[in-house]
């Protein structure tokens, strides 16, 4: 990860973890997506030139906005696959498989041919792991002319690999992102310190992980303690999120916290307004040192 | 190894239990059941330790599980809850508990032969603000509750649905059962048994169930409740439940996140003015997190109930409860609104 700030999507995309009120409000302001691209202008003129974003639906004409604006060419976005409201409401109105049928749908004939003529029946069997494939190129669609970061795989699917067993899923992840896209692939949890517990000293060294981590221990399972321990004790490269804990820690408190920690290589933030992205950039460079910010790019 | 846990169906709601039980120190998922062959074939792939089987009934007689999850739809519950108390596999049940309380009698008359340790997963009551709320409420700091209006609310029917919920002779009802029964289980435990419901359902998209539900409970103390429940508002993305509850002494205002509480005076340890409290204050990790703390604290109590050998609780008395309740507004729904008693199960 070279992006030490990564902006994050959810304000654009009205998501609120504490009051979807508040979302909505943000949903609506941003509802214009050249006051998107305005935000990424002023925050690239503090030297900002990454962010994350999940595959919402808003993240394709997003995209395709970014990749019209001449000063934000240079910027990476890190996607978060795949959106899982999406699925969850696919599932819920259509089944799974009704819903698997339609994402799998978008894919393109191409894929959907070579998918046949691997086995035919598709996403039966042994077919499983390339629809598996097929579904991560799906959601990477909406970033096919973007310049693409490191690619997270939500912490929900994530942790149900490793509350599983799977840990095969998560390397054939992490081996088709890389075989697919030439991205690096990271790893979103709710559970870090039982996802560093799994990984093996390769996919800690290379694969990034990104979780909640903040110094009123929000989001942090088992334990704030345990979470910090872990992260000591597996020398991983951590994207922090959740570094306010949805607003109820200052930012200077924050980011000292964070500061702590070696292997805090990257910070997500939320960022809406100019004074916002003011303060929270130049707190980020108290506490971590101006070197830190320097790595953008 | 510990308890060895088997889940049939492995939709959405199977998937999450599967992953919980499997990483919970105490228990682990040695046996699935499911008729479609996608997610057997993936449990098959991906996941060698765990048998799978096409029919529930081979898993129950397996001798490969100690208890069971049922998160099959809403039709086969009983049929498979009552196979599990004849055979004496202590079983946790995702709600509702039947399309009906008529439909729920086999398991009650079993259970009542058979006690055996079961638990329904009304898991709202694990949620850190509605849990907060019983706490105070348990406290008698409002004094006299003289009224409470509810809602639960979410974007996520806006066209004719395809799957078994939006066929009621599968589902039994819509937003009502679905969603509604999280709020009706959380009032009953407030509030004690509901006597009399008045209700109104509506279909706004879906054409054999409700969308949307307005009901009046009469609770056996007196209270009245207002209960509003949605599952096709727009900009709602995640389910959003919101309880006012006023009392002689102040009023509570809470919803999934947040926890406000307004006192005119001190009484015992809550001091008068405001209090908020949000889900970050109130936040507590827990072992592993799937799809929130709430469910993994859920299936925590039922493993500790199994471990301890004790009753978990909500069971079949709460769920009846609640059955009935909803059994009563869709009565009285039939007949617009007009009053309807609750019949009085347990």
């Amino acid at each position: 990860m070279n992006d030490s700030i990564i902006v994050g999507h959810n304000p654009f995309f009205g998501v609120d973890h504490l009051s979807q009120k508040r979302g909505n409000q943000k949903a609506l302001q941003f509802e214009d997506v050249t006051r998107i691209i305005d935000v990424l202008k002023y925050a690239d003129s503090n030297g900002v030139k990454a962010m994350m974003m999940s595959t919402h639906p808003r993240a394709r004409p997003l995209c395709d906005a970014i990749v019209d604006e001449t000063s934000l060419r240079a910027w990476r976005i890190h996607p978060l696959v795949p959106y899982m409201q999406k699925y969850v409401r696919g599932a819920n109105v259509k089944g799974m498989i009704g819903m698997l049928t339609d994402i799998l749908g978008q894919a393109s004939t191409g894929k959907k041919i070579q998918l046949f003529l691997r086995g035919g029946s598709g996403i039966l069997g042994k077919n499983l792991e390339d629809v598996l494939r097929l579904l991560v190129d799906v959601e990477l669609l909406p970033f096919k002319d973007i310049n693409l970061g490191t690619v997270f795989l939500h912490d929900a699917l994530t942790d149900l690999a490793v509350s599983l067993g799977a840990k095969e899923a998560l390397e054939l992840f992490i081996e088709h992102v890389h075989k697919s896209t030439g991205a690096q692939a990271g790893l979103a949890t709710k559970n870090l310190s039982l996802l560093c517990s799994v990984l093996d000293s390769t996919h800690k060294k290379n694969v990034p992980i990104m979780a909640s981590f903040n110094g009123a221990g929000f989001y942090m399972n088992p334990s704030k303690e345990q979470c910090e321990k872990a992260l000591r004790d597996s020398n991983i490269s951590l994207v922090a999120m959740n570094t306010l804990a949805s607003g109820q820690l200052l930012p200077e408190a924050a980011y000292d916290y964070l500061a702590g920690f070696k292997e805090v290589k990257s910070v997500v933030v939320g960022f809406s307004r100019e004074q916002h992205i003011d303060e929270t950039v130049s707190a980020i460079r108290n506490s971590f040192g101006q070197g830190f910010t320097e790595n953008n790019g | 190894m510990g308890i060895r846990f088997g889940v049939i169906g492995l939709g959405k709601m199977g998937l999450l239990h599967t992953a919980i039980f499997n990483a919970l120190d105490g228990s682990v998922v040695s046996a699935v059941a499911e008729p479609a062959r996608l997610p057997r074939s993936a449990v098959k792939h991906f996941l060698s330790s765990i048998q799978t089987f096409k029919d529930c009934g081979e898993l129950l007689k397996s001798s490969v599980v100690d208890a069971v999850v049922i998160t099959t739809p809403v039709s086969t519950h009983i049929e498979i809850a009552t196979e599990c108390v004849k055979l004496g596999v202590p079983f946790f049940m995702e709600k509702p508990l039947a399309r009906s309380v008529a439909e729920a009698k086999p398991l009650v008359q079993e259970l009542a032969k058979h006690p055996t340790i079961h638990m329904i997963g009304f898991m709202t009551r694990f949620v850190d603000t509605f849990a907060k709320v019983k706490e105070i409420l348990a406290s008698d700091a409002l004094g006299e509750i003289m009224r409470v209006e509810v809602g639960i609310h979410v974007g996520q029917v806006f066209t004719k649905g395809k799957g078994w919920r939006y066929d009621p002779d599968i589902s039994g009802g819509g937003v009502l059962l679905s969603q509604g029964s999280h709020l009706i289980d959380l009032l009953l435990w407030y509030f004690g048994k509901v006597a009399a419901v008045n209700a109104r359902v509506t279909s706004l998209y879906s054409e054999k169930i409700e969308d949307s539900a307005h009901l009046m409970l009469e609770f056996e103390s007196g209270l009245t409740a207002w209960v509003d429940c949605c599952w096709s508002r727009r900009f709602k993305r995640t389910v959003e439940t919101s309880i006012e509850i006023q009392g002689e002494n102040g009023l509570i205002i809470v919803s999934d996140d947040t926890l406000e509480f307004y006192l005119d005076k001190e009484v015992k340890n809550y001091s008068a003015g405001w209090t908020r409290q949000t889900a970050v204050d109130l936040y507590r990790g827990v072992e592993v997190d799937i799809g929130g703390p709430q469910y993994t604290r859920e299936d925590l109590h039922f493993l500790n109930a199994l471990k301890n050998n004790q009753l978990a609780t909500p069971g079949i008395e709460e769920a009846l409860r609640v059955q009935s309740t909803i059994d009563a507004a869709y009565k009285s729904a039939r007949r617009r609104g007009a009053p309807e008693e609750v019949l009085s199960n347990t």
